[in-house]
């Protein structure tokens, strides 16, 4: 990466530029124009981007401009740029969600998401590539093209927000939302060297938010450090009339708590059943370790525990978010939008239908769709669907009890480092097995957290390490990361992530 | 003995809305079979336990109203904007009477 003034502008944090704008010592517009060009120059290699609204970003950067020239007292990500997943909708901008039965769909209406982004004086910079529908954990099931990771051009950024956690890791934006289902936030953020974070289930909204498994659902944050990340998570958080799932409850105080970087006396909970596995490579392992033994040496008391019914998550999932999939994808009937097939006067509107969804959807939601309607089938219900739900409660259980003894639980965020393109692309439970150690948090609907615990000395890829917390207690697993961030910082002379440190 | 047959796998498919091909019919009785092996890992996990009550939402929602305000919707075009066939300011749709329930 170049040394020059544009240079610098993308390496600073969204707090550095905030305040930076905010003092006029840049411009929003001049900060824009810097990731654009960093967009321009670099994502033909790592393909984040679906779109790119170069136009739209500069007129909302120069709207934040005037304002501040006017007067007018600015938040506190005000002229920042973000990059917008591209499953949630944005008026009037394309919005496909990683599939061809919405390529060109333009919606009507914004996601809270979206408006939330927009009233805190963000500039949206494009739309992020995923998994078709977010299903998937390495963006390879983008129906347009996969994504990069940014450390090594020939690896899985992880998925399904891979195009979020690649902008973020590439320098294409300081920040990206994404959403989480069963990891989908915190595995890409392990990937790319990240912090990402899935908020409480229900502490942000759903609204516009095009649905996968909507009891598991999360929107949530990507950044380069937990204090970037607690501003995102902030500034898009919180109660939503419109979503029935929201919580009315406040955000929890994370911003405070990723400027508290003090665990002594907080109880650190291991849990056995998510660690030393066969699927863990011993390079994730040798750092989690290192990094329990450095939260020890922080001040925190670590205790194992024991989550038995965790065992079977990630079973539980892959029945529960496919049959709930296999419900919400039902919309796409070609009939009010998007894609239509082979309606030539003679066929008739279920035969088009058929059609439509054959061609638009890809391998990977066809088998969920597939999946979900074989587990909701009288016959075999109560055998899957059934006991996926007591799984659940089970899981839910195994947290509650943990909880009544230690503040925070800890695992490896995902088993492995990012893997090859290619390699588990046509294997469906190789790839799930990547959501391994982040699906309990989503069925319980927790707070959880993965903040880069150092690189793999088998490949030099990022390594992260995963903080869950009860629900509505988010604040603990930002606390947490601060503080490993700042011992970490400290103990690398700098941040894990490094413009000279990537491949592009 | 395999979880799933070819023919269910067929009958899913019609059930999904998805007129697919006989190739990835194949491939999806393979990978379903091998995925329902995989999560069948549930039933172990409940066996001793046939009281556990099902969770379908984890958090204690019930009944959220709000207040009864008339709210503008989508005007008629926004909605029709998007549509694949328009005619008569409506959504233009293939025949649904004569076919197969």
């Amino acid at each position: 990466m170049s040394t020059s003034t544009a240079g610098t502008l993308i390496e600073l944090t969204a707090a550095e530029l905030a305040a930076a704008i905010r003092s006029g010592e840049t411009s929003s517009e001049e900060v824009t124009r810097a990731y654009l060009d960093r967009i321009t120059q670099v994502d033909d290699a790592v393909g984040a981007f679906l779109h790119v609204d170069a136009e739209g970003a500069l007129a909302q950067a120069r709207g934040v401009d005037e304002r501040r020239a006017s007067g007018t007292e600015l938040g506190p990500l005000a002229g920042v740029p973000v990059a917008h997943k591209d499953v949630f909708t944005t008026a009037g901008v394309p919005t496909t969600a990683g599939s061809r039965i919405l390529e060109g769909w333009r919606p009507p209406y914004d996601a809270t998401v979206t408006q939330r982004l927009r009233a805190a004086d963000m500039v949206l910079l494009g739309k992020t590539n995923m998994d078709e529908f977010a299903m998937g954990s390495s963006t390879e099931n983008s129906a347009f093209k996969p994504a990069h990771n940014p450390w090594n051009l020939d690896r899985v950024p992880g998925g399904s927000s891979g195009g979020s956690s690649a902008a973020v890791a590439a320098f294409e934006a300081p920040l990206a939302t994404g959403t989480d289902t069963g990891g989908s936030i915190r595995e890409p953020a392990a990937m790319c060297g990240l912090v990402g974070a899935k908020p409480t289930y229900g502490g942000s909204s759903r609204y516009g938010l095009i649905a996968f498994a909507s009891s598991l659902d999360t929107p949530g944050p990507f950044a380069r450090t937990v204090h970037d990340a607690a501003l995102l998570h902030e500034a898009f958080s919180g109660h939503d009339p419109r979503d029935a799932t929201s919580l009315d409850a406040p955000v929890p105080p994370v911003v405070a708590a990723s400027q508290q970087p003090d665990i002594a006396g907080m109880r650190v909970g291991l849990v056995r059943q998510l660690q030393n596995g066969s699927g863990y490579s011993s390079g994730v392992t040798q750092r989690f370790t290192e990094t329990v033994e450095l939260l020890e040496s922080l001040g925190a008391k670590v205790v194992e525990v024991s989550c038995p019914s965790f065992e079977a998550a990630l079973a539980a999932y892959y029945l529960i978010a496919p049959s709930e999939c296999s419900s919400n994808l039902a919309r796409f009937d070609a009939m009010r939008y998007g894609l239509r097939v082979g309606d030539d006067g003679t066929r008739s509107a279920e035969e088009v239908m058929s059609m439509t969804r054959a061609q638009g959807f890809g391998p990977e939601v066809k088998r969920r769709i597939m999946l979900g309607t074989y587990a909701l089938s009288s016959g075999y219900y109560d055998a899957y669907y059934g006991s996926a739900q007591q799984v659940r409660t089970l899981v839910r259980r195994d947290f509650d009890a943990a909880f009544e003894n230690v503040d925070v639980l800890v695992s490896p965020t995902v088993p492995t480092t990012a893997f090859p393109l290619g390699e588990r692309s046509e294997d469906p439970m190789a790839m799930y097995l990547a959501d391994l150690c982040t699906i309990p948090a989503n069925l319980a609907g927790n707070a959880a957290l993965s903040v880069p615990c150092g690189l793999s000395p088998e490949d030099n890829l990022p390594v992260g390490i995963q903080v869950m917390a009860p629900p509505l207690a988010d604040e603990r697993t930002y606390r947490v990361g601060a503080a490993l961030e700042a011992a970490f910082t400290e103990q690398w002379s700098g941040p894990l992530l490094r413009a000279d440190r990537i491949a592009v | 003995m395999p979880a799933i047959t070819r023919e269910e796998v067929a009958h899913l498919a019609r059930l999904s809305r998805l007129a697919l091909p006989p190739d990835e019919l194949d491939t999806l009785a393979t990978q379903l079979d091998e995925i329902l092996a995989a999560v069948a890992k549930v039933q172990e996990a409940t066996e001793g336990n046939p009281d556990v009550p099902a969770t379908s939402h984890v958090m204690p929602l019930t009944n959220v109203y709000r207040p009864d305000e008339a709210h503008p919707g989508l005007d008629r075009d926004a909605a029709l904007a998007e549509a694949p066939a328009v005619e008569d300011d409506r959504f233009r749709v293939p025949r649904i009477l004569g076919e197969e329930a």
